[in-house]
C-alpha cells in the first residue's frame, strides 16, 4: 500500500511539473526561426502591399491607393485563410466607408461586413450597388448572402440575373446552390450527372470556380444520401487544393456521418489551426480513445471560445455550437449557440446542428420553426437523417 | 468576363472566418502599488507596423527578434497607458520570451510598473493596433490578489478602469472550493457511489447474516479507509485530465460512473468484495475523477491559477464528502442493530441505488 501511495504522489508531482514548463521560452540558438512570413522575396504579394502602404502613408488621402490596398489584403485574405486581413483592409478603406458613388469600395466594404458576419448589412450595400451599377459580381455575391441566410427565392432570381452576363458554369452552379437541396434525391441526381459534365467540358480555367463548383455538388451528393459519389467529388476539389477548408469541412462531415473517425483525424490533423476542421477533430476523437493532443486541443478550442465571450465576437457560434453538441455533450447550450447561429445564418449544416440539438432536447417549438422554414422554401433534404447522430 | 478576374473575393469568403483574429493578451498582475506586466503580442501583427525581418528572407528569426527588442517595447509601450486615481504609472521594460500559439509566434514582453501610490483603482488605456487594424482586439486579464477579472480592448473601448475594493471578493481557491462543496452535493451519483461503499461500514457479516459492528473506531477506521482510497483516485485523475495528460470520451466516463454505482450496490445485496472494499473505491474513483474533471473543465479557468483551481476544487469536493460521513456515521452506527437499518437502509436501500444505477447506465449509453 505504501508504495502505491509514492506512485500515485510521485505521478502527480511528473504531471504537476508538467504544467510549470508549459510557459514562455527562450529559443536556444539566435537562427531559431519563429514566423516564416506569407511569400518569398521571389514571389508577388507582400513587396506590392509594402509598395502600397508606402505610397498611403505619404499620401493618406488617396483613395485609389487605399482601394488598391484592400484588394491586396482582401487577396491574401483568400490566398492564407487569416483573417487579420480583412481588419487591415477595414482600416484602410474606413476613412472612405460611407462614400456609397465608388463601386470598388463598396464591393470591399461587402466583402468586410460579409466577413464579419453582418448579412444585412452587406446585403444593403450591394442592393444599392446593383441599383446604380446593375454590377455581375454585386449580383453574385448577393446570391452567395441569399444562400447563407437561406433566402433561396432570391438566390434564383439572382442567379438568372447572371445569365447574360457570365459563363453558364457559374450561372449553372448558382442554380445548382438552390435546386440541389430543393428538388428531392431522385432528380437531384440528374441535376448533380449535368453539373459535373459542364464542369468537365467548360473552358472555365479559375480555379476558385471549379473548388466551388465541386463543393456544391459533393455538399448535395452528401445531403442527398449519395455519400460515395460525394467522396468522389471531394476527393477530385481536394486534389486541386488540399488545405481548402469548405472541402474539408464538408468531408469530415460525411466522414463523420458514416462513423469513419480515424479517417476524420487522419484527413483533418495538418490543418487543426482552423476552427471549423479543429472542432469536427475534436469530434471524431471524441469517439475514439483520447490521445494527449486531443486533450490540448480542446484546451485551445476552450479558450478560443472563453476569448470570444470576452470579445462579444459570435462568429463561430456554429462551430461552437457543433462542438458541444457533439463534444462535450452541453446540449443546452449547443441548442442555445445554434438558435442564435441560425437566426443570421441558414445553411443547411446550420438547420442540421440547430435540428440535432433540438431534437435530443425534446425542443418541439424548435423542431416546429425548422419544418416551417423548410416548408417556406421547399427544401427536400431529411433533416432527420442527415444530422449527424454520434 | 471580368466577373472572373474577382470571382474568388466574391465566393465564400465565410469561410476564410474561421482561423484565428487578431489579438493581444496582456496581463496585469497588481500589487499595492507594483503591477507586473506580461503582454503576448504576435510577431504577425508586429511585423506589419515595423520590420523584423531585417535580413529580408522573409523568415524572423529568434536573432532578429532580440536585435529589434528595443523597437517593440518603444512601439507597443507607447500604446499602453496605466494610470491610478491620481498618477500615471512609469512603466519600465524588461526582458522578452517567446510563446508558441495556434496562430504562431508571439513575442512574449515582459515589464514593471510602478504607480506611486498603493493602487485603488486602475484605468488602463490600450490603442495597441487600432490604427492599422480596426478588427484586432487586446485581450486583459488583471489579476489583483488573486482575483481574475477579464476585458476586451477594442477601438471603440480602448479605456477601461478597474475599482479593486469593490472586486476583492475571494480567490481562485476559495471560489473553486465551494464549486468542488456544491458539486458533491448535487452529483447523485458520486453521492450514492459513496453510501454504497459506506454503508456496510458498520456491519459484518457472520454464516451470511448481517450483523452491527460493536467497536465504533473499526467502522470508523473503515470509512477512513474507503474515503481516502475514493478521494485519491478521484484526485489523481482529476488532475491528471485537467493538465491535459490522460483523457476519455464524456459518454464513456459517465457510463462507467452508472455502472459503478450498480457495482457498489450489487456488492451491498451479493458480496464479492468482502473485506478490502477501498479498493472499489479506489478503482471506480479513478472513473469519478474523470467525471469531476468534466465538471471542472466547464468552468471558467486560468493556466496560472490552475493549481489553486485543483487544490480549492479537490478540498471542496473533500469537505462535502466528510459532511456526508459526519451525518452518516453516527446515524448508521446508532441505528446498526436494527431491523430498520439492516432491511430498510442497508437492502432496500441497496436496491434502490442499484435501480437508480441502472437507469442512469441506460440514460447515458443510448
Amino acid at each position: 500500500m505504501k508504495s502505491l501511495y509514492i506512485s500515485i504522489i510521485t505521478i502527480y508531482c511528473v504531471a504537476m511539473t508538467a504544467i510549470v514548463n508549459a510557459r514562455p521560452y527562450l529559443p536556444d540558438n539566435d537562427d531559431f526561426v519563429l514566423a516564416v512570413l506569407p511569400f518569398k522575396p521571389s514571389q508577388s504579394g507582400p513587396s506590392d502591399i509594402d509598395r502600397l502602404k508606402q505610397n498611403l502613408k505619404s499620401d493618406p488621402k488617396n483613395r485609389l491607393v487605399a482601394i488598391e490596398l484592400a484588394k491586396r489584403y482582401l487577396e491574401m485574405a483568400k490566398q492564407t485563410s487569416d483573417p487579420r486581413y480583412y481588419g487591415l483592409a477595414e482600416t484602410v478603406i474606413k476613412p472612405w466607408w460611407n462614400d456609397s458613388a465608388d463601386l470598388d469600395l463598396m464591393m470591399l466594404k461587402a466583402n468586410v461586413l460579409e466577413f464579419d458576419h453582418k448579412f444585412l448589412e452587406a446585403l444593403t450595400v450591394l442592393n444599392n450597388v446593383i441599383k446604380i451599377h446593375n454590377h455581375s459580381q454585386a449580383i453574385l455575391m448577393r446570391a452567395n448572402i441569399n444562400q447563407i441566410i437561406g433566402r433561396y427565392d432570391l438566390v434564383k432570381r439572382d442567379c438568372t440575373q447572371l445569365i447574360s452576363d457570365t459563363s453558364a458554369l457559374i450561372v449553372a452552379s448558382c442554380l445548382f446552390s438552390v435546386d440541389g437541396f430543393t428538388s428531392g434525391p431522385e432528380s437531384t441526381k440528374t441535376l448533380i450527372s449535368k453539373l459535373r459534365d459542364l464542369l468537365a467540358i467548360s473552358n472555365v480555367k479559375n480555379v476558385e470556380v471549379q473548388l466551388w463548383s465541386l463543393g456544391l455538388l459533393a455538399e448535395t451528393a452528401s445531403l442527398n444520401g449519395y455519400w460515395p459519389l460525394a467522396e468522389e467529388l471531394l476527393i477530385t476539389g481536394l486534389d486541386i487544393k488540399q488545405d481548402d477548408t469548405y472541402l474539408l469541412s464538408l468531408y469530415a462531415d460525411l466522414l463523420l456521418k458514416q462513423a469513419r473517425f480515424q479517417d476524420t483525424v487522419d484527413l483533418l490533423q495538418p490543418f487543426i489551426e482552423q476552427t471549423s476542421l479543429l472542432v469536427r477533430f475534436l469530434v471524431a476523437n471524441s469517439q475514439m480513445l483520447a490521445t494527449t493532443t486531443y486533450r490540448v486541443q480542446q484546451k485551445n478550442l476552450d479558450m478560443r471560445i472563453r476569448e470570444d465571450e470576452i470579445k462579444g465576437d459570435q462568429r463561430h457560434l456554429r462551430e461552437y455550437a457543433y462542438y458541444q453538441l457533439y463534444v462535450k455533450h452541453n446540449k443546452e447550450i449547443a441548442l442555445q449557440n445554434a438558435l442564435i447561429n441560425w437566426e443570421n445564418q441558414k445553411e443547411l449544416i446550420d438547420s442540421l446542428i440547430l435540428y440535432r440539438a433540438a431534437f435530443d432536447l425534446n425542443r418541439l417549438d424548435v423542431l416546429q420553426m425548422l419544418a416551417v422554414w423548410r416548408d417556406d422554401n421547399n427544401v427536400k433534404i431529411d433533416f432527420a437523417a442527415q444530422s449527424l447522430k454520434i | 468576363m471580368r466577373i472572373l478576374s474577382l470571382i474568388f473575393l466574391v465566393l465564400f469568403s465565410t469561410s476564410v472566418t474561421a482561423h484565428k483574429s487578431s489579438d493581444s493578451y496582456l496581463s496585469v498582475d497588481v500589487e499595492k502599488s507594483e503591477i507586473s506586466l506580461r503582454w503576448d503580442i504576435a510577431l504577425q501583427d508586429l511585423q506589419n507596423v515595423m520590420n523584423l525581418d531585417l535580413n529580408g528572407d522573409r523568415n524572423i528569426q529568434w536573432s532578429e527578434l532580440k536585435q529589434t527588442k528595443e523597437s517593440v517595447f518603444a512601439y507597443s509601450l507607447a500604446r499602453l497607458q496605466l494610470s491610478s486615481s491620481t498618477n500615471q504609472c512609469q512603466i519600465i521594460p524588461g526582458n522578452i520570451k517567446v510563446n508558441q500559439r495556434s496562430d504562431g509566434h508571439y513575442v512574449v514582453l515582459y515589464a514593471h510598473a510602478t504607480c506611486d501610490v498603493e493602487i485603488e483603482m486602475l484605468s488602463i488605456h490600450y490603442e495597441l493596433f487600432f490604427d492599422v487594424d480596426v478588427q484586432h482586439r487586446g485581450l486583459l486579464k488583471l489579476v489583483s490578489n488573486g482575483v481574475e477579472s477579464s476585458f476586451a480592448f477594442s477601438p471603440e473601448v480602448s479605456r477601461k478602469s478597474f475599482d479593486f475594493e469593490k472586486s476583492y471578493t475571494g480567490d481562485s481557491f476559495f471560489r473553486f472550493l465551494s464549486e468542488g462543496v456544491w458539486h458533491i452535493w448535487i452529483g447523485f451519483d458520486h453521492i450514492l457511489f459513496l453510501l454504497s461503499l459506506l454503508l456496510p461500514a458498520v456491519l459484518f457479516q457472520y454464516q451470511k447474516k448481517w450483523q452491527g459492528i460493536d467497536s465504533f473506531p473499526y467502522a470508523l477506521m473503515e470509512v477512513i479507509k474507503i474515503v481516502t482510497a475514493f478521494t485519491i483516485a478521484h484526485s489523481l485523475t482529476l488532475s491528471l485530465v485537467m493538465m491535459g495528460a490522460i483523457s476519455l470520451p464524456v459518454m464513456w466516463v459517465e457510463s462507467v460512473i452508472a455502472f459503478s454505482v450498480i457495482i457498489a450496490a450489487a456488492n451491498n445485496l451479493r458480496p464479492f468484495v468482502t473485506k478490502k472494499r477501498w479498493i472499489l473505491g479506489f478503482v471506480f474513483g479513478l472513473i469519478h475523477g474523470f467525471g469531476f474533471a468534466n465538471v471542472l473543465s466547464e468552468l471558467e479557468l486560468s493556466n496560472n491559477t490552475l493549481f489553486a483551481t485543483l487544490l480549492g476544487f479537490n478540498v471542496g469536493v473533500e469537505l462535502g464528502q466528510l459532511a456526508i460521513v459526519l451525518v452518516f456515521m453516527p446515524i448508521a452506527y446508532l441505528l446498526r442493530n436494527g431491523w430498520f437499518y439492516q432491511n430498510i437502509v442497508f437492502k432496500l436501500g441497496s436496491v434502490s441505488i442499484a435501480s437508480l444505477g441502472f437507469i442512469w447506465l441506460i440514460e447515458r449509453t443510448i
